[in-house]
């Protein structure tokens, strides 16, 4: 989508018929409104919103404007309507959005709003489009809006610990409700080819399907619950950040605070090494069978050693004398024998029954490998014993951290200012609630595995009692094919979500690189599995709460600038006071490096944000400018070009 | 021992009922060591020979089985002649280390007899099967 201009009439402060062009060129895609606060840019902004989608006007009062109000007779109509012209795929569009209303007193009643949506053929032929709101919706979907049309004032927000908006915006901007959709529909599909099969097939197969079904409404409530928990340990991760933030601001408790995220910070790091060699004790003991073969081996080196003290081994001379007697006809004491005869039969035999070059080699190896595995073991023996130990000492470490973690915790509790005990009571039951979440989820988890493992038994159950049943045979394959199919998609969607993750991440991370002027300092920035941004500066220390309000807002936008790049939307980016928080450095690099990082760009700017610095960076690509001129005596606005 | 020599019977069998618990023990390990205590199949095969010897049982495979991975996976250095040992002790006759899948027969009848004892250790007593199995380590 590529907007091309706008006519607005009557909406807010713009009293009559005003218009302005976008740009669209390649080369200078920009074009910037500027105008002083209350001047308009924000009602415009709310103008193209609303009549794409209807949104953005929650709370900015009456729509209609107010002169037009004034200049209509009492009980006479009035209308305000805004109509956004636009490109998308090779045809135009015009997108007419009106609001009727009625006047009474110095108020409009009896509102109706409509909105009409043409499409132009490349032969110049115009259709009124049947389904307007969905076609909106294909071009540029109404979830997916507020990442492309945005505030800058809400910017800030998406850095916040665990926010949801940031996984609902890769949701939404990866259209993956779409695919969820689909793995419904397959889901559904394959319910109904089993309910068929349960209709015809025998007893075994129906009870068999019955319990695949009842196995999959189990799994389907856990899902569910699953995501459930999910948002509620996201929220109390937020609530418990918020409250400490709070603490840490309070001068009665910042030091306590501080004190216990220091123990929060050391027991990450014990907690880890906890895992590390959690995976160690594993590696080691799945090898430490062998205290149960020692009998066996000793058993097979007695075998061994017999066999030497035999002579049987080494036994490549004994095998060469003998094929050269047999060989010469000639026995050892002398005597002659033919092929055939008893010395002859006793010969062969014995060369039959005596080990060869092989067997050699092979009891050899057997008896120095089984002579090294004794000692190996007794060497695994005691690194496990190490990783044992050093595991048993940081669980004490561990414990003696959470000790000093709750004395801190009852020292703010007991506090004496009743705000600092009772924000510490909040974020304690919160916390609470929070661990009890994640033990709900791990269990949650646990229930999920052993309910595939049950549906892949009833499966294997099924499969062959289908066999059995040729009529229900054909169904059968249908609803595993349908099932395949849904599982096909869930896995399919699960790592497409991962993989959006992780390249939003790795292109959040070369954007924010780009924007933020102490780049050297910013090592990493990292969006973690709950979508929690977070930058890790030289040192490898989370730094996100370090962060100036500017530099927040350089990472959202580098976080808009790496969805939109990935969403392979063609859509412009609409911004209201983008550059507010930002100055010096970081606004020269962000006005250099934003019409770049997008196919159209529109600001809305204060005259503040439009200084020297992102004049100089964005005039060179600005295809368009304008002017948002307040008048005073009428309290109405005026778009005015501007030269460039 | 080398897969060319092992040819056909260079896989490992086991019933098809006792599959979901070689899964089971490794299923998701790297994730929850605690609780998929193995990191391969075949060490699972290892241990459930060892509980087999522990408590000199062997039980042949009954029908339908499964093959679940190659001998290649077995470590040159320990798994095998652990394996050829135990053969040899059984047989008492080191012509055995000449033929391969009789020595993996006895394996696979070990492992048979013990995976069910050794799955109840771990999973069904109380505590994670890592440190059940770290219990059976040191016992």
């Amino acid at each position: 989508m590529l907007l091309e201009r706008i006519d607005i009439t009557n909406f807010r402060q713009y009293h009559g018929i005003q218009s302005a062009e976008f740009a669209t060129d390649l080369q200078r895609n920009v074009t910037v409104f500027h105008g002083l606060n209350g001047a308009g840019k924000s009602s415009l902004f709310a103008a193209i919103n609303w009549c794409l989608y209807a949104a953005a006007v929650d709370g900015i009062g009456e729509l209609i404007n107010k002169q037009a109000i004034q200049n209509t007779a009492d009980g006479d109509s009035v209308v305000a309507d805004v109509t956004v012209y636009f490109r998308h795929e090779d045809r135009r569009y015009t997108a007419k959005r009106q609001l009727f209303g009625v006047r009474s007193g110095n108020a409009c009643t009896n509102q109706e709003t409509t909105f009409t949506l043409v499409r132009f053929n490349a032969n110049g032929n115009s259709e009124t489009v049947q389904n307007p709101i969905a076609v909106m919706n294909s071009v540029l979907a109404s979830n997916v809006r507020p990442y492309f049309f945005f505030d800058g004032e809400r910017m800030e927000d998406l850095t916040k610990a665990g926010n949801e908006e940031v996984r609902e915006a890769v949701r939404n901007v990866m259209r993956l409700p779409m695919l969820e959709r689909a793995e419904e529909h397959l889901g559904w599909v394959a319910s109904e080819y089993r309910r068929e099969i349960k209709r015809q097939g025998s007893g075994e197969l129906e009870r068999l399907v019955s319990e695949e079904d009842e196995l999959r409404a189990k799994k389907q409530y856990c899902v569910r619950r699953k995501e459930e928990i999910r948002t509620e340990i996201v929220f109390a991760r937020q609530r418990v950040e918020e409250l400490s933030q709070r603490l840490r601001d309070s001068d009665g408790a910042k030091a306590l605070q501080q004190r216990r995220d220091e123990i929060n910070r050391t027991l990450s790091v014990w907690e880890r090494q906890q895992k590390d060699l959690t995976r160690d004790i594993q590696q080691a003991v799945n090898r430490s069978y062998h205290r149960y073969l020692a009998v066996p081996a000793q058993s097979a080196l007695s075998v061994l050693d017999q066999k030497r003290e035999r002579g049987e081994i080494p036994s490549g001379v004994r095998e060469q004398v003998i094929r050269d007697l047999l060989d010469a006809h000639i026995c050892i004491c002398g005597r002659r024998f033919s092929e055939g005869d008893s010395t002859y039969d006793h010969l062969h035999a014995r060369l039959k029954t005596t080990s060869t070059k092989q067997m050699e080699t092979e009891t050899n190896t057997l008896a120095a490998s089984i002579r090294a595995l004794s000692l190996a073991a007794e060497g695994q023996k005691s690194a496990l014993e190490t990783s044992c130990r050093l595991r048993e000492d940081g669980k004490a470490e561990i414990e003696r951290l959470y000790l000093q973690k709750s004395d801190v915790d009852h020292e703010l509790r007991d506090a004496t200012s009743d705000d600092i005990a009772s924000l510490e009571r909040l974020r304690s039951d919160i916390q609470a609630k929070l661990e009890r979440n994640i033990a709900n989820q791990a269990a949650n988890d646990r229930t999920i595995a052993d309910i595939d493992a049950k549906i892949a038994d009833v499966q294997r159950q099924k499969k062959l009692a289908e066999d059995k049943e040729q009529k229900v045979l054909l169904l059968g394959r249908s609803e595993e094919l349908a099932q395949k199919a849904a599982d096909a998609v869930t896995k399919l969607r699960e790592e497409f979500f991962e993989d959006t993750r992780k390249n939003i991440e790795a292109s959040t991370k070369q954007v924010f690189s780009r924007l933020a002027w102490k780049q050297e300092h910013f090592q990493d920035v990292q969006i973690d599995e709950n979508f929690r941004i977070e930058v890790t500066d030289r040192w490898g220390t989370p730094t996100r709460k370090e962060l100036s309000a500017g530099e927040r807002q350089i990472l959202s936008l580098s976080f808009i600038c790496a969805m939109s790049n990935l969403s392979g939307e063609e859509a412009p980016l609409v911004m209201d006071t983008p550059f507010g928080r930002l100055s010096g450095n970081h606004l020269a690099a962000v006005a250099e490096s934003l019409p770049s990082l997008t196919k159209q760009l529109i600001l809305f700017v204060t005259d503040r944000e439009w200084d020297e610095a992102s004049r100089t960076n964005i005039e060179p690509r600005a295809g368009r400018q304008y002017c948002l001129n307040f008048d005073r005596s009428s309290g109405c606005t005026q778009i005015v070009e501007v030269d460039n | 021992m080398d897969t060319q020599e092992l040819k056909e019977s260079d896989r490992v069998s086991i019933e098809n009922v006792v599959h979901q618990y070689y899964k089971e023990l490794t299923d998701k390990s790297s994730q929850d060591p605690e609780g998929a205590p193995f990191l391969l199949m075949k060490d699972v095969f290892m241990w459930a020979v060892a509980i087999g010897i522990r408590n000199g049982t062997r039980q042949p495979l009954s029908r339908p089985t499964s093959q679940i991975f190659r001998w290649d996976q077995f470590s040159q250095d320990s798994d095998v002649p652990a394996l050829k040992a135990v053969a040899v002790a059984e047989t008492g006759d080191v012509e055995i280390l000449l033929d391969p899948p009789a020595i993996l027969r006895i394996a696979e009848e070990y492992a048979n007899a013990g995976i069910r004892e050794l799955r109840t250790e771990l999973s069904e007593r109380e505590g994670r099967p890592l440190w059940n199995l770290l219990s059976l380590a040191r016992s």
